[in-house]
């Protein structure tokens, strides 16, 4: 079933370029591609994650791999070792890949036309290639965001987090492949990870329509701030692979907006508390 | 010798007619009024020298250069070097190419007789030239590289310059923070919003159809006549021919109002003409 599944679409569609970007650190970047992928690999697409952050690698751990890397991007690229060497296969999902990046070396040694090979020759065998960028705006970030399709603009509701996207926003629609050789526009996306309601009626953190109204791109929904994806992180599983919880069921609403679904927007109001625990108090 | 676009300070030769018809009532009025001139600056009055360079220059450009009113300025001229200039043939010389010389600043007390003479006014020389001392991307800087390069570009259209028409440049996308979007000419039309980071620049008006969070720096040539209009407006910083104010000398009532800068004659103004809430 699944095989066929995945027939059908790999015959209707082209392979496309995700990137994950944000411009600022910490914001939940490699959470987000871990569960992104893992997600549309449980939706039946035939999927990859790239890692592009050279010398600090931690994509591997949230995928729960790091034990079995032996080659990465950095060896395909400088022809020390093949594509097919490099690919993890996920031991839980079966259509899901990851592809590590190098731990000892630094975001100088990727070169466009390096990448662009790779990515080249992922296209031809898989339908998502989840690109996770680095932070900031160097080398990295735009080598990560080159050859992009579409963008994940991953934003916490703080401003400096959202300047910082509002950059990144920027630099797709200039230093993208598809800006220097004037094709249509990288499709751009905005999630905004690590939302607490609460502390926004409080006025602690922006609203989800703040930072849309300052980003101005296609929402595609927030995550709650959860400590399910703490544990998730540090146990190696992506949050979408994880037992259920808010993050998890937020993250799957979010992979299928992106795949065309209408889905209600949830976890963006504060939830009504039962008798009990208003009774008793906590959360 | 070169071109500089300046602001004068309240000018005393412009006369504005009121037609009433009324019998009492006067039919005219005498106001002050800013505008911008070409300034001819002179660094040596050498004949041999000054009125070839002249032709080569303002010959080229005729068209554009056509009735244009000049003031002369001397201010890099000493005494001796003014005294050696002939004024009467330079206002010829420059009628002649079809400009109209209508005065001079920066000369010397001795020279005021001879320059009246020669039928052209006097006006006093300037303190300083207005540039923008705004802490880290200095304007006064890229004000000086714009003019060069207007100056370039103005010279090299003006023979196939038929319509005085300027163009306007219209950015549809929201410009966002890192970004800078300049208009060496005409206005700038956003019809999106300036996110807090970016940088407009225009020779003439800014209109932001969206919030304005960013920088806006209108009349960078030094027209003083620009002005600056966004729907809601909460910048950085808002400059008007290198008068600015930043976000935290602005007075909170015009703070996210649509709202109407201008230079007036205490320095910049902010009329709130209502408030709007862009859609998200």
């Amino acid at each position: 079933m699944t095989e066929k599944l995945l027939h059908e679409h790999t015959e209707q569609t082209q392979a496309k370029v995700v990137v994950v970007t944000s411009g600022k650190g910490g914001v939940g970047k490699t959470t987000t591609s871990a569960a992104f992928a893992s997600a549309l690999a449980v939706r039946g697409y035939k999927t990859v994650v790239i890692d592009f952050d050279v010398g600090l690698r931690n994509l591997d751990l949230i995928m729960g791999c790091e034990r079995r890397v032996v080659y990465d991007l950095l060896n395909v690229i400088h022809g020390e070792g093949s594509l097919n060497q490099a690919l993890i296969k996920d031991k839980r999902v079966g259509n899901l890949y990851i592809l590590p990046a190098s731990q000892t070396r630094d975001n100088d040694a990727l070169s466009i036309e390096g990448v662009g090979e790779v990515i080249a020759a992922l296209r031809k065998n898989f339908e998502y290639i989840i690109c996770d960028s680095p932070a900031g705006i160097e080398k990295g970030a735009m080598t990560a965001m080159y050859f992009a399709d579409e963008a994940l603009v991953v934003t916490n509701p703080e401003i400096s987090s959202v300047r910082d996207s509002d950059r990144i926003i920027g630099m797709l629609a200039s230093k993208t492949r598809r800006a220097e050789q004037n094709l249509p526009p990288v499709k751009e996306h905005l999630i905004i990870t690590r939302y607490d309601p609460l502390r926004v009626t409080k006025g602690d953190m922006l609203s989800a329509g703040d930072v849309n109204e300052i980003l101005a791109i296609p929402f595609l929904g927030v995550v709650p701030e959860s400590k399910s994806v703490l544990a998730a992180s540090n146990s190696g599983i992506p949050v979408t692979l994880a037992d259920e919880g808010d993050a998890h069921e937020a993250y799957f609403d979010i992979v299928d907006r992106f795949l065309g679904e209408d889905k209600p927007f949830r976890f963006m109001d504060v939830p009504r508390k039962g008798i009990f625990s208003r009774l008793f108090g906590g959360r | 010798m070169s071109l500089l676009y300046v602001s004068l300070s309240p000018s005393r030769h412009e006369y504005m007619n009121s037609i009433n018809t009324t019998f009492d009532t006067p039919v005219l009025e005498l106001k002050g009024s800013i505008m911008t001139v070409i300034v001819l600056h002179l660094k040596a009055t050498d004949a041999g020298r000054l009125y070839p360079q002249l032709e080569q220059k303002i010959g080229k450009a005729q068209a554009f250069f056509r009735n244009a009113p000049v003031l002369i300025d001397l201010s890099d001229l000493g005494e001796a070097e003014q005294l050696a200039l002939d004024f009467t043939e330079l206002a010829s010389t420059l009628r002649g190419m079809g400009v109209v010389p209508v005065g001079v600043r920066g000369s010397a007390r001795s020279q005021n007789e001879r320059i009246l003479h020669a039928g052209l006014g006097l006006l006093p020389a300037v303190k300083a030239e207005r540039s923008v001392a705004a802490t880290e991307s200095q304007p006064s800087t890229i004000q000086d590289t714009t003019q060069e390069a207007e100056e370039a570009k103005l010279v090299a259209n003006a023979p196939q310059q038929t319509s005085s028409a300027i163009p306007t440049k219209v950015i549809t996308q929201p410009v966002r923070s890192g970004q800078q979007v300049f208009a060496p000419e005409g206005d700038l039309v956003i019809l999106s919003s300036v996110n807090a980071g970016a940088e407009l620049l225009a020779a003439g008006n800014i209109h932001v159809y969206g919030a304005l969070r960013g920088r806006a720096m209108a009349g960078i040539n030094g027209d003083a006549t620009a002005r600056i209009f966004s729907l809601q407006c909460n910048p950085e910083l808002v400059a008007i021919a290198g008068e600015y104010l930043v976000n935290e000398s602005l007075a909170p009532s015009c703070i996210n109002q649509c709202v109407l800068v201008s230079l007036g004659s205490k320095g910049l103004q902010f009329d709130v003409t209502g408030s709007f809430t862009p859609a998200p």
